[in-house]
């Protein structure tokens, strides 16, 4: 168990959005202001770490033949209480991500660390990795929302700062609308995932040159 | 409950709110398994016939089971737990009955039960206020948009792999552009009136 | 014989997780039901409230109303004219919003209690600027793209029709209470 190493993993060399390309569908569909993306990433870590340690815990006591089934059960029934307290107690956020957050059950991050991680690994490793991989999915979500917005609306932090307008930053007849449009959630993300491919092949090649270089130091002593 | 309701469910179901291009739900099989175009037409029927199903079951489980007894607090693992039911179902009854057809679509059988665009249609269902013949219409117009949406796609994704562009951009994240154009020619449909 | 066990097993573990884990909502329910039906119902309040003209007071819901629609979930009277709720569909379910029409038919605010538009977009519904032009209107309104008045959100014409929808029909129930009442 290793924190840092997750960490990293979760934030860039494995995140759940833009490397493993998971859970498509929110990614898009939710991040057109920064309070929904916060919230959004938020809500999918904590049902990520409730499930993760659940299941980690009935490991051993799932056979292998229903554990589909069993994670799927553990996991709707989680999102189900996160969308019941939205209701409750932060009604603006859950009528803001609205059916997004019940199809969080059908978000393939959740099942995925849970077949994946948290089917093989000790508790306290499945809740890091729930925190990890969840904050590596909100990472995603807010470099999405503060793209767009900022494109699509001109403003930044809409529903969270200046008592819910947000600071605009274009003036209101320049940004284009299309970015907050569905379309513009497939552009976004297109260009993130582009970005981040050509950011990992960067920095392989100059650690191969570090390794390479070494080699020649060594070499040459 | 009129013909122009009707027409006016299916039309949006299939163009206006295309469940892909404009509602974002099934992503995730729409950009797996859209690179040939048979496989994603395979998809797409399976995605239709079981989203068709769970429509009408769904609602027939939320309002005569779920809202009398006061429990619609438990529609979403409900939901998902007979989705999955239908599934597993549809597999074996495929299996046993119809194998040519099940060995066509037998892979993508199990890939439904996490498909957002299911879950969706009968989430929405409820929140529309669709009585039984709506839910079944909007259940199935729905799966015809998605196979609407998924071959036009895998036809432009085949063209797309052939052709250069920069490093970077290879493999998924020009798949999600060119899915971005489709998307915007799909808009030009929101000025389609029926009413 | 071993592969029965491990069926039953199955079952078992599945019925038992299951179980905990309805126990476990059914918990977060009783918790959470309180405050979701309080903060509707403040909600509606506010929102019938707001679309009254001063000095007008809220009355009794009627039992029954005209509705060529299916859109009016209901109808408060008032001192003057009418409260009334609709739900036309919009780019993410339905809007529950309330019009108010006072005796000359004429809308006197319209307030939104809930949706489920995008935010950013559709979501600009809830916006003073954008509900204060139906203030006024009477007869039945359209968007500039349909040939009408409404300005429609720049990038969600489906919700300013939904909520041009609505008041329509909050207008023609309005319209076809006062022919009712032998004017």
């Amino acid at each position: 168990m290793n924190f840092r190493k997750q960490l990293k993993e979760g934030l860039l060399t494995k995140n759940p959005v833009l490397v493993q390309l998971l859970g498509m569908c929110s990614t898009m569909a939710i991040t057109t202001t920064l309070f929904n993306g916060l919230g959004m990433g938020l809500t999918v870590t904590f049902i990520l770490i409730c499930s993760n340690v659940l299941i980690s815990l009935l490991r051993k006591v799932i056979p292998g033949s229903i554990r589909i089934a069993a994670y799927v059960v553990i996991i709707s029934g989680f999102v189900t209480m996160v969308d019941l307290l939205l209701q409750a107690f932060l009604p603006d956020l859950s009528e803001s991500l609205g059916v997004f957050i019940p199809l969080i059950v059908v978000n393939c991050i959740i099942l995925g660390r849970a077949e994946a991680f948290a089917s093989k690994n000790g508790v306290l490793a499945s809740a890091l990795d729930g925190l990890t991989q969840g904050l590596g999915y909100t990472l995603a979500l807010v470099v999405m929302c503060i793209l767009r917005e900022l494109l699509g609306s001109g403003t930044f932090g809409a529903g969270l700062l200046n008592g819910g307008e947000g600071i605009r930053i274009i003036p209101a007849q320049y940004p284009a609308m299309m970015l907050i449009l569905p379309v513009g959630g497939f552009l976004t993300l297109g260009c993130l995932i582009a970005f981040s491919q050509w950011l990992t092949r960067r920095l392989d090649n100059r650690s191969r040159e570090k390794a390479a270089g070494k080699r020649k130091e060594a070499a040459a002593k | 409950m009129s013909f122009t309701s009707i027409v006016a469910i299916a039309l949006g179901a299939i163009l206006t709110n295309n469940f892909i291009l404009v509602k974002f739900l099934g992503i995730c099989p729409f950009m797996g398994v859209s690179k040939k175009m048979d496989t994603a037409l395979g998809m797409g029927a399976a995605v239709t016939f079981v989203m068709t199903i769970a429509s009408i079951v769904t609602w027939a489980v939320n309002s005569w089971i779920l809202v009398p007894l006061n429990l619609s607090y438990m529609q979403t693992p409900a939901f998902i737990l007979i989705i999955a039911a239908i599934v597993q179902v549809v597999e074996m009854f495929l299996k046993k009955s119809v194998p040519t057809l099940y060995q066509a679509l037998g892979i993508y059988l199990p890939l439904i039960t996490t498909n957002c665009a299911v879950l969706g249609v009968a989430l929405l269902n409820v929140q529309e206020n669709y009585g039984p013949v709506e839910s079944l219409v909007y259940g199935f117009t729905g799966g015809l948009g998605f196979i609407l949406a998924i071959v036009l796609f895998s036809a432009v994704r085949q063209r797309v792999e052939e052709s250069e562009c920069p490093e970077s951009f290879r493999g998924f994240p020009i798949a999600l552009i060119s899915a971005g154009l489709l998307a915007l020619s799909f808009m030009g449909f929101s000025g389609l009136k029926v009413f | 014989m071993t592969r029965e066990k491990g069926g039953l097993r199955a079952v078992v573990t599945l019925f038992l997780i299951t179980a905990l884990m309805a126990a476990l909502l059914g918990l977060v329910n009783s918790v959470t039901a309180g405050p979701i039906a309080k903060d509707k119902a403040e909600k509606t309040q506010k929102a019938l409230s707001g679309v009254l003209a001063e000095g007008v007071t809220l009355g009794e819901p009627l039992e029954t109303f005209p509705d060529g629609t299916g859109l009016v979930q209901a109808v408060y009277e008032t001192s003057q004219g009418y409260v009334i709720e609709v739900t036309p569909s919009g780019y993410g379910g339905e809007i529950d919003m309330v019009v108010g029409i006072d005796g000359q038919g004429a809308v006197t605010g319209v307030e939104i209690i809930s949706h489920g538009e995008t935010s950013g977009l559709g979501a600009n519904a809830v916006r003073e600027d954008f509900r204060s032009q139906f203030v006024g209107a009477t007869g039945t309104l359209a968007v500039t793209k349909d040939g009408g008045a409404v300005e429609a959100l720049t990038g969600a014409t489906m919700t300013s029709r939904a909520v041009t929808r609505g008041v329509n029909a909050a207008i023609a129930c309005a319209a076809a209470l006062e022919g009712g009442n032998g004017q």
